[in-house]
């Protein structure tokens, strides 16, 4: 025997004799691959672990690392702070306007990245999907999950933000993660429906850029609800994604503010944004359960 | 068990249907037992990061928990020997380290079945031996492996059953060498094609050997012990000055002895349908290993207006067992005589 059979039959798994040892197992059904797998701890072991590797590789390798992340937002806000203030001069109309802003920026930012990475992530991890098995709805979800984790971290900076701009404290701050995660439902639910359609028609790439500036221009983000008049308004009020924004300005920055429900002219239009945020994540969770088998062969 | 077969015939789709990664519209696949792919060496691993979190992610998609991965990580780090590397990236090692790490983890997550794909041929050659011993020790354990390879020497070493696929059909299914030796001859009729263009259905190799085989069926031989050979060989098409040659090789194909042509005619009828007893003794003066031998027929064109036709080969496995002084594989029988001289050393 070779010195590296003699290490081999060191080891515990593969020492000689452990053969009688081992019980025949059962002959079972091959499943195919499929989103969820067949062990749900398993499904969950992976995805936190892919998700806390990708946060960690993403912020290790900058030397500025985790400053980036929270310096991106900022940034962008102070630029978009400085122009509408004077630009369009209702930043002085609205209350705390210069805090709803950031944090605005720093939750539709999740959003963006989100839906935009997630869109390509089977492609991108092509020689995983075809030469592993495991659950494949773990990559949409890791990237989901991944952005969540970097966004907790800006938030918590945001907050302490929004403090230093003076905004006074209510009970309503404990809210905040509600509206966290209505973000996370709309966001994961796209991005999974637009993973799975990617794969089979790569126009959504094209179509997906233009409908995410729709939807930056038609949440209220940049404004309040209020300088939104008529047919306009109604078509804000029912972008799931606007019950977010208008929830997290009542909630932290302006209790005064219309809430998601005052703001829509009737009780009907509320249950607008809520239907579509119900029906975008289970189409999406859907698409991608029926396309997940045959993925691996259509890449 | 093996899969061989050539490119494109379904070998690594068959492992992937096995491993739950492709789809199947037909039929059912049944495994007892976990199993764990190693499709490619090396898939999953994030260059990033170094081998301790590579071991957890790659632990953990092969079916481990992430607290048996880490409780594993060191046990997998010093069989991959790479205990020195630790803290480095894994995209500064090189693809030899690698290999060792992705093999190393995929025999450490207590799998039942081993499905493998060609990764045999990577690496150094201490780490294909590395490889070769720790599937001759999972065979002993019960565990099964399913080897996809080239490499026929690797197929007969390993492997107890053998399928041949060609066309993503199974073309034969049973012993190991049996299939090995099937390989070869359609390796040799693709040859063929490749010089003289696609065959029909009803080709008829230009010779066929239909029996090789060692007298008494005892393939394995004392050192020094000649091994006698004996072939049937029918010709399967009009043959211009015919000859029959046996080569003797390693177990990874490489030819460590050429027999000189023996001409089959010289006055002998070659037609189509007539046969040959061949009958060799070849001196024995081989290390105890294990070895191959194959035999084919050929034409020797004196003018080469044609490519010479060939038979395909036919192959077979034998043994040299027990005690000998040999330390090289061949001995070649040398005389070495020295003396004293007055200036020097003069070696004749």
């Amino acid at each position: 025997m070779s010195g590296l059979a003699q290490e081999a039959a060191q080891l515990p798994g593969l020492a000689p004799g452990a053969g009688q040892a081992r019980p025949v197992p059962e002959l079972r059904p091959v499943d195919g691959p499929s989103a969820l797998g067949t062990s749900t701890r398993r499904f969950w072991n992976l995805l936190w672990l892919t998700s806390l590797t990708d946060f960690r590789l993403r912020y290790l390798h900058t030397s500025l690392g985790y400053v980036w992340t929270l310096l991106r937002p900022l940034l962008f806000f102070g630029i978009i702070f400085l122009f509408i203030r004077q630009i369009l001069g209702f930043g002085d109309q609205v209350k705390n306007y210069a805090p709803m802003l950031m944090l605005n920026i720093i939750l539709f930012q999740y959003f963006q990245e989100t839906t935009n990475q997630g869109l390509r992530c089977l492609p991108g991890r092509e020689a995983l999907v075809r030469k592993m098995r495991f659950p494949r709805l773990v990559i949409p979800l890791s990237i989901s999950l991944t952005g969540v984790l970097t966004l907790t971290a800006n938030l918590v900076v945001g907050m302490v933000l929004v403090l230093i701009f003076g905004v006074e404290p209510t009970w309503t701050w404990v809210l905040l993660p509600l509206a966290v995660a209505w973000l996370i439902l709309v966001a994961t639910g796209v991005e999974v429906l637009l993973a799975a359609s990617f794969v089979r028609f790569r126009d959504v790439a094209q179509g997906w850029t233009v409908l995410a500036r729709i939807l930056f221009y038609g949440t209220p983000i940049l404004y309040p609800i209020e300088v939104v008049d008529g047919a306009l308004r109604n078509v804000v009020l029912a972008n799931p994604l606007s019950p977010v924004f208008l929830q997290v300005r009542k909630w932290i920055t302006d209790p005064a503010a219309p809430s998601f429900v005052e703001a829509a002219p009737s009780a009907l239009l509320a249950v607008v944004p809520i239907l579509l945020t119900i029906a975008v994540s289970a189409t999406g969770l859907w698409f991608f359960i029926r396309e997940a088998p045959g993925v691996g062969e259509s890449l | 068990m093996g899969v061989v077969g050539p490119n494109g015939a379904g070998k690594s789709t068959l492992l992937k249907l096995i491993a739950g990664i492709y789809n199947f519209e037909r039929g059912t696949i049944r495994v007892a037992g976990r199993v764990a792919p190693l499709i490619e060496l090396g898939v999953g691993f994030r260059p990033d990061l170094p081998a301790p979190d590579n071991i957890l992610l790659n632990g953990v998609m092969m079916g481990l928990t992430p607290a048996e991965a880490r409780r594993r990580t060191d046990e997998i780090l010093d069989f991959a020997e790479l205990r020195d590397h630790v803290s480095l990236k894994l995209k500064n090692y090189s693809s030899g380290m690698r290999g060792r790490l992705g093999f190393s983890v995929m025999i450490h997550v207590d799998a039942d079945i081993l499905l493998i794909d060609e990764i045999l041929s990577v690496g150094d050659k201490a780490f294909r031996q590395k490889c070769g011993d720790v599937i001759s020790q999972l065979r002993r354990n019960g565990q099964t492996v399913v080897l996809v390879s080239h490499e026929m020497g690797s197929i007969t070493r390993h492997c107890d059953r053998a399928m041949l696929l060609q066309n993503h059909r199974v073309k034969i299914l049973g012993d190991a060498e049996a299939v090995a030796n099937r390989y070869h001859e359609l390796h040799a009729i693709r040859q063929i094609e490749m010089f003289d263009g696609p065959l029909d259905e009803d080709y008829r190799a230009p010779a066929t050997i239909t029996e090789l085989a060692t007298p008494g069926a005892d393939r394995s031989l004392e050192p020094g012990e000649p091994l006698v050979i004996e072939a049937t060989v029918e010709v399967g098409q009009p043959l211009t000055d015919p000859g029959v040659r046996l080569i003797v090789h390693d177990m990874s194909g490489r030819p460590l002895y050429v027999t000189p042509f023996e001409p089959l005619a010289e006055g002998w009828p070659t037609e189509v349908g007539s046969t040959y007893r061949v009958r060799a003794k070849i001196q024995n003066r081989l290390a105890a290993g294990a070895y191959r031998l194959s035999c084919r027929v050929a034409e020797q064109l004196e003018e080469a207006d044609r490519e010479p036709l060939r038979s395909p080969a036919k192959w077979l496995q034998f043994a040299v067992e027990g005690e000998s002084d040999l330390i090289s594989v061949v001995d070649l029988h040398s005389e070495v005589e020295v003396k004293p001289l007055e200036a020097g050393i003069a070696v004749k």
